[in-house]
C-alpha cells in the first residue's frame, strides 16, 4: 500500500516536470516565432587530428518552417547537427522529455532537459539541452552524432535588428570521427591517441532576416541541404 | 661544355624511344579522366565516407586539381620505367650503334662526356616529369575546373586551400624530378656494363619493383632495411601536400636521394672512365 501511494506520488510528481520541459521547449521555439526566414554568412575552422583543412566559408539559408540550404563560392565541411540548428529540430511531439536539474553555463543559469527522440527515424535521437530559461535560449546541446561518439555544442547569441536573438557562434566539441589505418600501417602510442576531440568553430555574421527567399534557393543543385529532422 | 650538351639533347631528342614517355601519357591521361569524369563526385564522397556522417560537405571537391593529383598517385609507379628507356640507353645506345669508339676518341674527356651524359638524363627527367605535370593539371583544370583540393595522406585527410595549390604542385613536381633523376642514375649504371639497352631497362626497373616490395613489407626486418633502400624515399613529392610542409623531413629525404644519386652516377663513372672499349 505505501509502495502504491510512493509511486502514484512519484507519477504525480514528475507529470509537471514533463510539462515544464515541453514548456521550456515551447519557450525556445517561440523565440524564433516572427523569424520567417533568414541566411547568414558562416566562417567554420575545424582543428581535429587526422584532418587538415583551411578556413571555411559558407552561406546558409533558413526558412520556416524547417528548409535549410548551404551554398559556398569554395568548399566547406560543416558539422551536420549543428549547422542545420534551427528550432523545428526541437518539436516536443517527437522527443520524451524529461527535466534534469540546473546547471550553470558560462555563467547564465540554466535548466537540463533531456531529449529522447520517440521514433528512430530522426536524426537526433539523444539529446541534453541547457536552456537559459529568461531568455528561452539554447546555451548548450549535448548530443550523439551517431556511431558511439559524443559531442557538445555550446550557443553564443547576438541581438539582430534589435529584436530576434540568433546564433553569433557555434563551438563544438566532439569526438573525432578519424580513425584511419592502412593496411600494413603499425599503430603506435601516437595512433592510438589520434581518436581524441574535433574542436569545430562556426561563426554567424550577416544576418538577413526576414528579407525573404526565393523558393530557387532551395531547390539550387549546386548547394547542399542541411539535415534535420527526419532521415 | 654546352655545345657537347646540346649534341647529347639532340641526339637524345632525335631518337623516337625518348617519345614513348611523352606519348603514352599524352594517351593515358585523358582515358584515366575519361574514367575520372564517370565517376565524378563519388569517388571523392566514397574516400571520405566515414567524416561524411558527421560533417556536411557544401561544394565539390572533384576538381582539375584532384584528377592530376590522383593521375600522378597513379602514374608513379610507372614514370620511372618511361625514364629508364632513355636512360638505360645512353650508354648501351652507343654500343649498340658502334658509335662509343668514336665518341670516345674525341678530344673530350671520358669524365667530360660522362658529365654531358648525366646532364641530358636528367633534362630528359625533368623534362618527362613536368610534361606529365603541366599535361595533366592543364587538362584537368579545362575540363573539371579549379578549387580546393581533396588529398590522401599517410596520416588521415588534408583539403589544401586553391590559393596554395599552384606553387604546390610546383613544388611536387620539383621533388619528383629529382627523384627520377636517381632512378635515372641507376638507369645509367646499368647502362655502363652492357651493350644492348634492353638489359639495363629491365634490369634497373626490376630492382626499382624489388625495392618497392621489400620496402612495403610490413614486417620488422624489412623496416630495418627501408632507409637503406632508395625507393623510399622517391615519394617525397607527396610531402609538398602536407600541411603544414615539413621541410625538415623534405631535406633529409633530398639528402638521401642525392646521396643514392651519387652513389649510382658515382659507381657508373667507374665503370665508364675504366672500361674497354672492344667493339
Amino acid at each position: 500500500m505505501i509502495f502504491l501511494a510512493a509511486a502514484l506520488f512519484l507519477v504525480s510528481a514528475s507529470a509537471p516536470a514533463q510539462q515544464n520541459a515541453g514548456e521550456i521547449l515551447d519557450g525556445v521555439i517561440a523565440q524564433y516565432e516572427s523569424v520567417h526566414d533568414y541566411q547568414v554568412q558562416i566562417s567554420a575552422t575545424i582543428n581535429m587530428k587526422g584532418l587538415s583543412v583551411p578556413p571555411m566559408n559558407a552561406t546558409m539559408y533558413f526558412r520556416k518552417p524547417d528548409k535549410v540550404q548551404l551554398k559556398s563560392d569554395g568548399f566547406a565541411m560543416l558539422p551536420r547537427d549543428a549547422v542545420g540548428f534551427n528550432p523545428a529540430m526541437f518539436n516536443k511531439n517527437d522527443y520524451d522529455l524529461v527535466m534534469q536539474g540546473s546547471e550553470r553555463i558560462r555563467s547564465v543559469e540554466c535548466v537540463k532537459v533531456k531529449m529522447l527522440a520517440k521514433s528512430d527515424t530522426l536524426r537526433l535521437q539523444r539529446a541534453m539541452i541547457y536552456v537559459d530559461s529568461k531568455r528561452s535560449l539554447i546555451m548548450r546541446m549535448d548530443f550523439d552524432p551517431g556511431t558511439g561518439s559524443s559531442a557538445t555544442a555550446d550557443f553564443t547569441y547576438e541581438r539582430v535588428d534589435g529584436k530576434y536573438s540568433l546564433p553569433s557562434r557555434i563551438d563544438i566539441e566532439m569526438d573525432s570521427p578519424m580513425h584511419m589505418q592502412r593496411p600494413g600501417q603499425k599503430s603506435t602510442s601516437a595512433d592510438k591517441s589520434k581518436g581524441g576531440k574535433a574542436r569545430i568553430t562556426m561563426k554567424y555574421h550577416g544576418y538577413m532576416v526576414n528579407k525573404g527567399i526565393p523558393d530557387s534557393v532551395f531547390e539550387a543543385n549546386d548547394a547542399a541541404a542541411a539535415p534535420h529532422g527526419r532521415n | 661544355m654546352i655545345t657537347l650538351v646540346r649534341y647529347e639533347l639532340t641526339k637524345t631528342y632525335r631518337k623516337l624511344r625518348t617519345y614513348i614517355g611523352f606519348g603514352l601519357i599524352a594517351v593515358l591521361i585523358p582515358l584515366a579522366y575519361w574514367g575520372f569524369s564517370a565517376a565524378g563526385d563519388d569517388m571523392v564522397r566514397g574516400m571520405s565516407r566515414g567524416l561524411q556522417q558527421n560533417f556536411l560537405f557544401v561544394g565539390s571537391l572533384f576538381n582539375g586539381w584532384f584528377v592530376s593529383n590522383m593521375v600522378m598517385n597513379a602514374l608513379f609507379v610507372h614514370v620511372p620505367f618511361l625514364i629508364l628507356l632513355v636512360a638505360g640507353d645512353i650508354f648501351a645506345g652507343e654500343a649498340t650503334s658502334g658509335t662509343y669508339r668514336i665518341l670516345l676518341t674525341r678530344p673530350p674527356s671520358r669524365t667530360r662526356i660522362f658529365s654531358v651524359k648525366a646532364l641530358s638524363a636528367a633534362i630528359y627527367t625533368y623534362s618527362l616529369v613536368f610534361f606529365l605535370g603541366a599535361f595533366s593539371i592543364t587538362l584537368g583544370l579545362i575540363l573539371f575546373g579549379h578549387g580546393d583540393m581533396f588529398t590522401m595522406r599517410d596520416d588521415g585527410i588534408a583539403i589544401i586551400a586553391r590559393g596554395e595549390l599552384w606553387w604546390r604542385f610546383l613544388f611536387a613536381y620539383l621533388l619528383a624530378g629529382g627523384a627520377m633523376c636517381v632512378v635515372a642514375a641507376l638507369g645509367m649504371l646499368f647502362s655502363s656494363f652492357v651493350e644492348n639497352a634492353v638489359g639495363p631497362i629491365v634490369g634497373s626497373f626490376a630492382v626499382i619493383i624489388l625495392f618497392l616490395i621489400l620496402g612495403n613489407l610490413p614486417f620488422d626486418f624489412f623496416e630495418s632495411i627501408r632507409p637503406f633502400l632508395f625507393t623510399t624515399y622517391t615519394d617525397v613529392w607527396r610531402k609538398a601536400f602536407s600541411d603544414p610542409i615539413d621541410l625538415l623531413s623534405i631535406g633529409k629525404d633530398v639528402l638521401a636521394l642525392s646521396a643514392f644519386f651519387l652513389l649510382f652516377l658515382g659507381a657508373a663513372w667507374a665503370i665508364f672512365s675504366r672500361k674497354d672499349i672492344l667493339s
